[in-house]
C-alpha cells in the first residue's frame, strides 16, 4: 500500500506539471514545470527499482537541460517572442487526461474494496503471458491485464486530438 | 508494487499530454518540451514492461530514451536559438521576416 500512494502522487504530480508545462505562457514558468516533470519521472523511475535511470535522469537532464534551457532562455531573451502566444486548448486536454488517471485510481480503489480477490503486480512469471504476435492472443492479453478501456480511451483521445486539431486549424 | 495498468494509463496520459502540446502549441519550445513529455512517457512504459518481465532490455531502452531526450534538447534549443536570431519569433506560425518582409515557411 506505501508503494501504491508514492506511485499515486508521484503520478499526480508528474502530470499536474505536465499540463503546467504545455499550458504556461512564458517558456522559463514552462521550462520549470518540464524540469518538475522530469524529476517526477525520476521518482517513479527509483519506484520501479531502477537506481541507474534514476541518477541518469536525475543528472542528465536535470543538470544539462537545466542549464541549456537557462542559456538559451536568458541568453537570447526567447521569452520576449512568446508573450502573446496562450491557448485554453492544451489546458483542457491535461484536465481530461488527468480525470482519465483519476477514474483510474478510483476503479481501482473499488475493485480493491468490492472485489477481493488475488491482484495483479508488476513482478509476474513470464510464463503467465500469452505471446502478444496471435490476434487472439492480443484480446485475451487486453482481457486478462484489464486494458480494453485503456485501448478505448487511447482511440478516443486519438479521435478528439485530431478533431481539436482540426477546429484550431479552421479557426486559424 | 501497483498493477501494470497504472503504469500504463500514467503513460498515456503523459503520451496524450506531450500530443496535445505538439499539435497545439505553436511555440516550438513548447513543441520540443510536449516531444520530451511523450519520450518520458515511452521510458515509463519500457521501465514497467521490463519490471513485469524482468527483463533488463526495457531498461537498457529506458537508458536510450533519456540519451535521446537529452540530445534533442541541447539540439533543437540550439537550432530554436539561430531561428530566434534569424527571425525574432520562434512560432511555427508563417512570420514575415522583419527587414525583408519574406514569408518564413
Amino acid at each position: 500500500m506505501p508503494h501504491e500512494i508514492i506511485f499515486f502522487i508521484l503520478a499526480a504530480g508528474s502530470i499536474l506539471f505536465a499540463v503546467l508545462t504545455i499550458s504556461s505562457r512564458t517558456v522559463l514558468r514552462s521550462s520549470i514545470f518540464f524540469l518538475l516533470t522530469l524529476l517526477a519521472t525520476a521518482g517513479i523511475y527509483l519506484q520501479l527499482r531502477a537506481p541507474l535511470l534514476f541518477a541518469a535522469q536525475l543528472v542528465a537532464i536535470v543538470c544539462v537541460v537545466a542549464a541549456v534551457i537557462v542559456f538559451a532562455v536568458e541568453v537570447s531573451k526567447l521569452d520576449l517572442a512568446l508573450a502573446s502566444e496562450y491557448s485554453w486548448r492544451p489546458k483542457a486536454a491535461g484536465i481530461i487526461a488527468a480525470v482519465f488517471l483519476l477514474i483510474e485510481i478510483a476503479s481501482d480503489i473499488l475493485q480493491r474494496r468490492f472485489l477481493p480477490g488475488e491482484r495483479l503486480t508488476v513482478l509476474l512469471p513470464k510464463a503467465a503471458f500469452p505471446s502478444p504476435l496471435a490476434a487472439a492472443d492480443i484480446l485475451k492479453f487486453f482481457a486478462t491485464y484489464d486494458l480494453l478501456p485503456l485501448a478505448l480511451l487511447l482511440l478516443a483521445a486519438a479521435v478528439g486530438v485530431v478533431g481539436l486539431r482540426a477546429t484550431f486549424q479552421r479557426k486559424a | 508494487m501497483p498493477p501494470i495498468s497504472d503504469y500504463l494509463f500514467l503513460s498515456f496520459a503523459l503520451l496524450l499530454i506531450g500530443v496535445a502540446g505538439v499539435a497545439m502549441r505553436r511555440s516550438l519550445i513548447i513543441k520540443l518540451f510536449s516531444i520530451a513529455l511523450i519520450l518520458n512517457a515511452a521510458g515509463i512504459n519500457l521501465m514497467a514492461f521490463a519490471r513485469l518481465f524482468a527483463d533488463a532490455n526495457g531498461e537498457t531502452f529506458a537508458a536510450f530514451t533519456i540519451a535521446i531526450v537529452v540530445a534533442q534538447i541541447a539540439v533543437a534549443l540550439a537550432i530554436i536559438a539561430a531561428v530566434f536570431t534569424r527571425w525574432l519569433n520562434v512560432s511555427s506560425a508563417p512570420a514575415k521576416h522583419p527587414e525583408t518582409g519574406t514569408i518564413a515557411s
